[in-house]
């Protein structure tokens, strides 16, 4: 199934009520057990928290947008007219959704918090959750971990990395009908047969195994030749999946295009994690912060689409939906000041939140804590609730708790990090 | 004999950090005690020897690693064969590689990345659009130009030996017909396409750091006081990163009054650890366009100006601190040119840089003691960047092949990954291939010939495991299914390629199937082409019986009687050649 342009943002919420029945039961009847799929979206640009997921009404101390704190669909959120969207979408989905809120990120700068969020470390050498989590569960799948767009950490665990390219440009390479036109008039490139082909694999991993007994037989070395020689039949099982990306570009990385291909690439196989980014940056609103208001139209209303889908789609379980074995992951790389600036925008705030969906994990919860001023206040780690004698929750945490969801012994990763356990309800 | 120098090192080093000093005092300290007789005679006098287990390469395989490192291209035979000959030819042929003009494009390329300098064209902070006087070029080269034009200038200091601290003090800048019209600067059009000339609106001239772009490409707001810019300076050219410092929020600041906070980043000693460098570093900039939209261009030369007298201050009224380097004194971006070149952490900084690049290893983890010696030779040299370059490629670090023990197996990096432009070079090189698309007929000439593997917007760029300047800022030098993708795609255009023009002219003309043509049968010429294939794709000398060239030979016979067709077949053993790990790697 294609989802259509339309469905994706003319559409209400009334279309999706199939979806959230379904979700509902079989949510219900599967508790999680680790090893989920894992759909991270990036919200690029730094969200202001008190528009949705942080209600801050009444504050001197905060310029909150026009809204009223209230429970929708059983979470609380902020609510108000000019944001229908985000209210339906919580009215049909708050039953799966868990907002976590107080996440100090503990920088100010796009690419270090991003790296913060999506790794739980403060290098970009590390791999983010997203690629730990299909390294454990999934490093067999041709695109094991599949970047939509340009952000994505799989630090040593490249091998099991594809990035599409700005423009999904990967497309090109999969298909020779798709490929850019030659600048050589005339010229048509080689396109080996299968017999043709099988005779160049044989070549080259012969060749590579040749290597490795000279040069490849220990540590690191031992691992590029391992990665190359995987590397090839990765290449040749992605190109088999040509279907479930586009013909065309899409130059604005349409939403709509990278829902249709991570359900695919998780329906089908094809991939384990997949990485989503909305919006190009537009989040960065230093100038006309109510321009947020949009963004998260457009943000839960792709949600909305989301959700949806993968509440009607079947599990690879009998009896399962897709959204009972996948963990949905909405992170943006920071939040925004409490006080408007001169410009009437807000800028970079070293506290965020997350949205955390689906994963046979329990609705409707609202966890961690900040206080009057947007700082992070200390919580349980065990319930998520405020508590004086917790611990501020970091990024480090987050991820932790995240990996922890997902089945994987995040010790392993982050050592040093307790993971939030509350995540995983 | 004392100790090993490395273990000195550590120990100057040690001592700085066990006496609590301040960072800029270290690094002054450092810099004094690597620059005085003491560890710097321990440099000349006890060199570095390479753990027992680790191999070097041979140094016919070290000149393949410096050739493609250098200039993303093969040895030639001839070079080949002078190492073979005698390896003291290395250093000569170095000595060549560092003054050909396919060093100053790595030169370009190892500055791109790590200044951040070529993000994709089409959009913020790049989309210059291609209108007014340049509407005759197409968007992506308008931008390419406007990007270029501070890599060219650094290329220029180093191909003309000139002292590295030039790139920030050079009374100059770079320009090309294009440039010059987008920031409107003397342009000679009889000279050559990048020429010298000023900017004469008064910002003074300090290499990069009075380049428009640089102010377009890392912009700022009047709340963000040009810190960004501070900051990316800071970053790129001091290896010194005000943002990778953990952040920990004192709640005890009423961040909802602006003034608290603007009280705090001066008073507070949680704000106050950073801001007291950063904020007056920042002033710098404060003649400098804070924000401007390159799609809203309307026409060139740009209106309103880069560089704007007072923006900031009495513009925008805020309240800049009085501009300093770490505590020294200084005015213009002229002073602070020469603040940043006489400060050790910048030759410290170039040198982890290139050791980085060239070794292909995370500049974090670049080891100390081996970034402190480059240093030194480098200060000796007069900032010589060739001189750095050649320290780089001529280590023991960049000459390791592999270990025999498992324990130091783990950590050494024996091979080298090409990166997707010196793929794109060796190709070039060896086939007269190039992967180009021309867009223009589909985009009404908005868009034109894209250099694919080179091109991270619409092409392999990121893709193949290269940066894009903005959100992918390391490469990539592990195998996955993408680069998987673009290696053999690539391979298949290019065997294609050369196969169909070599075949179709006279022998000299041709680049790789120098002694066949289609009806060649005889085994002893074939397998004189292969060594011959072996030699140029892999810079590997092998003889017409080893079993390299028995395992080609009988890939090319099983893909003839496969095909019945020599051209497929060569096609056929090209592609496997260009998908080689031996041709990726090196």
């Amino acid at each position: 199934m294609s989802i259509s342009r339309r469905n994706l943002l003319l559409s209400g919420l009334g279309s999706f009520a199939s979806g959230l029945l379904g979700s509902q039961q079989s949510a219900a009847g599967n508790p999680p057990v680790g090893g989920q799929n894992l759909i991270l979206l990036f919200v690029q640009g730094g969200w202001d928290t008190t528009y949705v997921l942080d209600p801050k009404p009444g504050l001197d101390t905060i310029d909150a947008p026009a809204g009223l704190a209230k429970k929708v669909g059983g979470i609380d959120i902020f609510d108000h007219e000019t944001r229908p969207q985000t209210r339906a979408f919580f009215e049909a989905f708050g039953e799966v959704t868990t907002i976590v809120n107080g996440i100090q990120v503990q920088s100010i700068n796009h690419p270090d918090c991003t790296k913060r969020m999506f790794t739980g470390t403060a290098s970009e050498m590390n791999a983010d959750f997203a690629a730990i989590a299909a390294y454990e569960h999934g490093r067999e799948l041709p695109a094991p971990y599949l970047a939509l767009g340009a952000t994505a950490f799989p630090g040593p665990l490249g091998s099991i990395a594809v990035r599409t390219g700005t423009v999904t440009q990967l497309t090109t390479l999969l298909d020779p009908v798709r490929a850019y036109p030659p600048k050589q008039e005339g010229f048509v490139g080689f396109q080996p047969d299968a017999d043709e082909s099988a005779l160049i694999e044989a070549y080259v991993r012969a060749s590579a195994e040749r290597e490795r007994a000279t040069r490849g037989a220990l540590g690191a070395n031992s691992r590029r030749l391992d990665d190359f020689l995987a590397s090839r039949e990765r290449g040749e099982r992605l190109k088999g999946f040509k279907s479930a990306f586009p013909a065309d570009f899409s130059f604005a990385l349409d939403m709509q295009v990278q829902l249709d291909i991570a359900l695919r690439a998780l329906e089908e196989g094809l991939s384990h994690s997949v990485k989503l980014e909305s919006a190009f940056g537009g989040w960065d609103t230093h100038q006309g912060n109510d321009q947020q208001t949009a963004l998260n139209e457009q943000l839960f209303s792709s949600l909305a689409t989301l959700i949806s889908e993968l509440s009607s789609r079947a599990g690879k379980k009998a009896g399962n939906k897709m959204i009972d074995e996948t963990l949905v992951v909405v992170v943006s790389e920071m939040g925004r000041t409490p006080k408007l600036n001169q410009e009437l925008g807000k800028d970079h705030w070293p506290v965020t939140s997350a949205l955390v969906l689906g994963g046979g994990l329990p609705g409707q919860r609202v966890i961690g804590s900040t206080g009057e001023g947007l700082e992070a206040l200390p919580i349980d780690f065990a319930t998520g609730a405020g508590s004086k004698s917790g611990e501020l929750l970091q990024y480090s945490n987050f991820a932790a708790g995240v990996l922890e969801t997902l089945g994987v012994d995040a010790a392993s990763y982050l050592s040093q990090s307790e993971p939030f356990h509350a995540i995983a309800g | 004999m004392g100790l090993p120098t490395s273990i000195a090192r550590g120990m100057c080093l040690g001592i700085c950090i066990a006496k609590g000093l301040t960072m800029p005092r270290l690094v002054a300290l450092t810099a004094i005690l690597l620059l005085g007789s003491g560890c710097a005679n321990e440099t000349e006098s006890d060199p570095v020897v390479p753990p027992s287990s680790v191999v070097d390469l041979t140094p016919e395989q070290h000149l393949v690693r410096a050739s493609m490192a250098l200039r993303g291209t093969r040895p030639s035979l001839e070079e080949l064969d002078r190492v073979a000959e005698s390896s003291d030819a290395l250093t000569e042929i170095v000595d060549e590689y560092l003054a050909s003009d396919a060093f100053g494009r790595t030169m370009r390329r190892l500055h791109s990345e790590s200044l951040m300098l070529e993000p994709d064209w089409l959009y913020y902070p790049a989309g210059f659009p291609n209108v007014g006087a340049l509407a005759d070029y197409d968007v992506a080269t308008v931008n390419q130009s406007v990007m270029q034009a501070p890599l060219r200038l650094i290329e220029s200091v180093v191909m003309e030996d000139r002292a590295y601290t030039e790139i920030v003090t050079a009374d100059h800048t770079l320009a090309d017909p294009i440039s010059s019209v987008v920031w409107g600067l003397a342009y000679d059009p009889s000279g050559p396409e990048w020429q010298a000339t000023r900017y004469e609106d008064g910002r003074g001239n300090a290499g990069i750091l009075t380049d428009s772009w640089m102010y377009v490409r890392y912009q700022s707001t009047a709340s963000n006081a040009n810190r960004q810019r501070a900051n990316a300076i800071s970053r790129s050219l001091l290896c010194y990163d005000f943002l990778s410092r953990d952040v920990e929020l004192d709640t005890s600041v009423d961040v909802a009054d602006p003034n608290a906070v603007q009280a705090a980043v001066v008073a507070n000693s949680a704000c106050a650890s950073c801001h007291q460098a950063l904020d007056p570093l920042a002033s710098f900039f404060k003649d400098m366009l804070p924000l401007f939209v390159p799609q809203d261009a309307p026409g060139y030369p740009l209106d309103p100006p880069v560089f704007i007298p007072g923006v900031f201050e009495i513009g925008l009224g805020v309240e800049m601190r009085q501009s300093s380097y770490f505590g020294l004194a200084g005015e213009s971006l002229e002073d602070l040119g020469q603040l940043i070149a006489d400060d050790p952490r910048f030759s410290l900084c170039a040198a982890q840089r290139f050791y980085s690049y060239f070794n292909q290893v995370p500049l974090s983890e670049v080891p100390f003691e081996a970034a402190a010696a480059l240093q030194q030779g480098f200060i000796d040299s007069g900032f010589n960047a060739k001189a750095l370059t050649k320290a780089v490629v001529m280590s023991h670090d960049f000459s390791a092949s592999h270990a025999e023990t498992a324990e130091e197996a783990e950590g050494l990096n024996g091979f080298r990954r090409a990166r997707p432009d010196e793929a794109a070079s060796m190709i070039d090189d060896l086939t007269g291939f190039r992967w180009e698309t021309d867009l223009g007929p589909y985009t009404e000439g908005m868009i034109g010939v894209i250099d694919l593997p080179r091109d991270s917007m619409l092409g392999y760029r990121v893709v193949g495991g290269g940066t894009d300047s903005m959100f992918v800022t390391v490469d990539t030098f592990t195998d996955n299914a993408g680069t998987s993708l673009f290696v053999r795609s690539f391979a298949e255009q290019a065997a294609g390629y050369v196969v169909d023009s070599d075949l179709s002219v006279a022998g000299d003309a041709r680049k790789l199937l120098g002694r066949v043509d289609a009806q060649t049968s005889d085994e002893a010429t074939l397998r004189s082409q292969i060594a011959d294939l072996h030699a140029r794709v892999f810079g590997t000398v092998v003889s017409v019986d080893s079993p390299e060239v028995d395992a080609t030979f009988d890939l090319y016979q099983a893909a003839r009687v496969q095909s019945g067709d020599a051209a497929r077949a060569w096609k056929t053993v090209l592609t496997a050649l260009f998908s080689d790990f031996r041709a990726g790697n090196y």
